[in-house]
């Protein structure tokens, strides 16, 4: 277990750096990548809804 | 049409806490600078905040930029063609034959002394003419001219030169033009200057490096890859025609017609004339392999700066991994930068279609492919901004020594033609500092200009609707993304 953390611990000092380059946009694709999902989400509900309604409208003609 | 409120939502509630972060790390950067670099964040004291800080800055004007694009700009602005003629005289100076027959001359003249200093010249790279007129005066300087100037390739090219010059004189001898034998096909579009690109970058990356010092390409490999290159180059002319292999599989002229798409001036019917810069971009991606291109010209700065930093104790492990494995030095070293710069080519790809694929998650039916095409373009910003950010003071500074000692003496035999060899670069001419906001401001200013032209596709193939807002903020993703890379690996390199 010690060795296998050696080389990520020892190395810290360079994907340290790096996360901390990364944060804002880590940040922002996480932001992004939710509000994506939620938008699938919102037009799929939205589709079925309206399918539904025109099955509805077509079965009361 | 909506505007895709969850999107303007998701925007209010992000952007404020991100600016007061900023704000705040702002604040602690500038007020303990050196706090950062005594725990190793930075490499330089020159610049008044960390260069983390200073990516996270990018960061914050990119979405900014993003913000006020959606605010302001409403209607596609590049889609249109506003060219009209302009300065009839230079039109006809441009076209007239003794004009390009003389800088037709010249640039055979010069190709011809890339090859001849590259096998009679010293194999000193720095004081051979070949090894900076290609890879700074050419590779460099002529992507700056095109972006001002337009397709200047065109008038320098010694291939299409030579090309024009044996059609002609085969019009002379025998009354007819000469046809082409082979229609090109049309799904190569630009494929073969893609190869070609994928084989100068690792001529130059790759198979220049002889040590971890960056001893450079030897003039005589560059003059012998010269004539297997010229040679390719006139075969596909003989099979395809002149101007179509020109247009479409000469690695160079495909390259920084690339770069000339976003300048605001373009011949056209022999006539020259101006239009909204950035515009012919947006016509610049529908040939097959466009893509491709621009994709891998941002790969191939990408690797040469991670190289020199970020990627440097990986290469470093490879390599003794492959002398152990008894390859030689050069042929190790070779074998695990051609590895990392395929890694870093399929890297930068991965990216462009993370994003690509992000704009269907968000519910568009385009195929990834067509939304792939559609966007190429607005990636054209991003390798120039690269490439300014990467080659700036390398330019600044070989440009003294081509125009002094190397042009006096390009065999760097000791000779001296115009009384120029004693002189040498003065590296005083641009301070770090100055060069450090130049990378950081073109690498901002590039990916702002990359946002617009991808918001003004977005508005022209999505109008208002929800799809236009989110394959921007995919888009914003991208950018962000390619922003932060190129800063980081520059602080790597610069370290």
């Amino acid at each position: 277990m010690s060795a296998l953390l050696a080389l990520p611990v020892g190395h810290a000092g360079h994907w340290a750096l790096w996360v901390l380059y990364a944060l804002p946009v880590i940040a922002v694709l996480g932001v992004i990548v939710s509000g994506s999902i939620r938008a699938r989400r919102q037009r799929r509900r939205q589709e079925a809804d309206e399918a539904s309604q025109e099955a509805d409208g077509a079965g009361s003609q | 049409m909506r505007r895709g409120p969850d999107l303007w939502r998701l925007f209010g509630l992000a952007y404020p806490p991100l600016v007061a972060v900023f704000i705040a790390a702002l604040v602690v950067g500038a007020a303990f600078p050196g706090s950062a670099e005594a725990h190793g964040l930075i490499g330089r004291g020159d610049l008044p905040l960390p260069d983390w800080l200073l990516a996270w800055g990018a960061t914050v004007l990119l979405i900014g930029s993003f913000a006020g694009l959606i605010l302001l700009w409403r209607e596609p602005k590049l889609e249109g063609d506003t060219w009209r003629p302009i300065a009839p005289r230079l039109s006809s100076l441009i076209r007239s034959r003794l004009v390009e027959a003389l800088v037709g001359a010249l640039s055979i003249g010069l190709l011809v002394l890339v090859v001849y200093s590259g096998l009679q010249g010293t194999d000193a790279p720095d004081r051979n003419f070949s090894v900076t007129f290609v890879f700074v005066s050419f590779w460099l300087v002529l992507v700056v001219l095109s972006v001002f100037f337009g397709r200047v390739f065109d008038a320098l090219s010694p291939w299409r030169a030579a090309g024009r010059a044996v059609g002609g004189l085969f019009s002379l001898v025998a009354g007819r033009r000469a046809p082409a034998p082979l229609e090109y096909p049309e799904k190569l579009g630009r494929w073969p200057a893609v190869v070609g690109l994928i084989g100068f970058l690792w001529f130059e990356l790759v198979w220049g490096q002889s040590g971890f010092s960056a001893a450079g390409v030897l003039p005589h490999d560059l003059a012998l890859a010269t004539i297997v290159y010229s040679a390719i180059t006139f075969v596909g002319m003989a099979l395809f025609g002149v101007e179509r292999w020109h247009q479409r599989g000469e690695t160079f002229s495909v390259y920084f017609g690339m770069f000339a798409a976003l300048s605001p001036f373009q011949l056209r019917d022999g006539r020259l004339g101006r239009r909204r810069p950035l515009e012919s971009s947006t016509s610049w991606a529908v040939v097959p392999g466009s893509l491709g291109v621009v994709l891998v010209a941002i790969g191939g700065t990408t690797f040469d700066g991670a190289a020199e930093g970020a990627l440097s104790d990986a290469i470093s492990s490879g390599f003794r991994t492959f002398t152990d494995a008894g390859l030689s030095p050069n042929n190790a070293l070779r074998l695990v930068n051609t590895l990392y710069f395929a890694g870093t080519l399929l890297f930068v790809w991965s990216i462009f279609w993370l994003g690509i694929r992000g704009m269907r998650i968000a519910g568009t039916k385009r195929s990834a492919g067509e939304l792939g095409s559609k966007f190429a373009h607005a990636f054209i910003p991003i390798a120039l901004a690269y490439l300014v950010a990467h080659y700036f003071s390398l330019v600044v500074f070989q440009e003294q020594a081509q125009f002094t000692y190397l042009l006096s003496d390009p065999l760097g035999d000791g000779s001296d033609l115009f009384g120029t060899v004693g002189s040498a670069i003065d590296y005083t001419v641009i301070s770090a500092t100055a060069i450090q906001w130049v990378q950081f401001g073109s690498i901002v200013a590039g990916h702002a200009l990359a946002l617009a032209v991808g918001h003004d596709r977005a508005l022209a193939i999505f109008g208002t609707s929800r799809d236009a807002s989110w394959s921007q903020a995919w888009m914003l993703a991208v950018m962000l993304i390619f922003s932060t890379l190129g800063l980081y690996l520059l602080s790597q390199a610069n370290a």
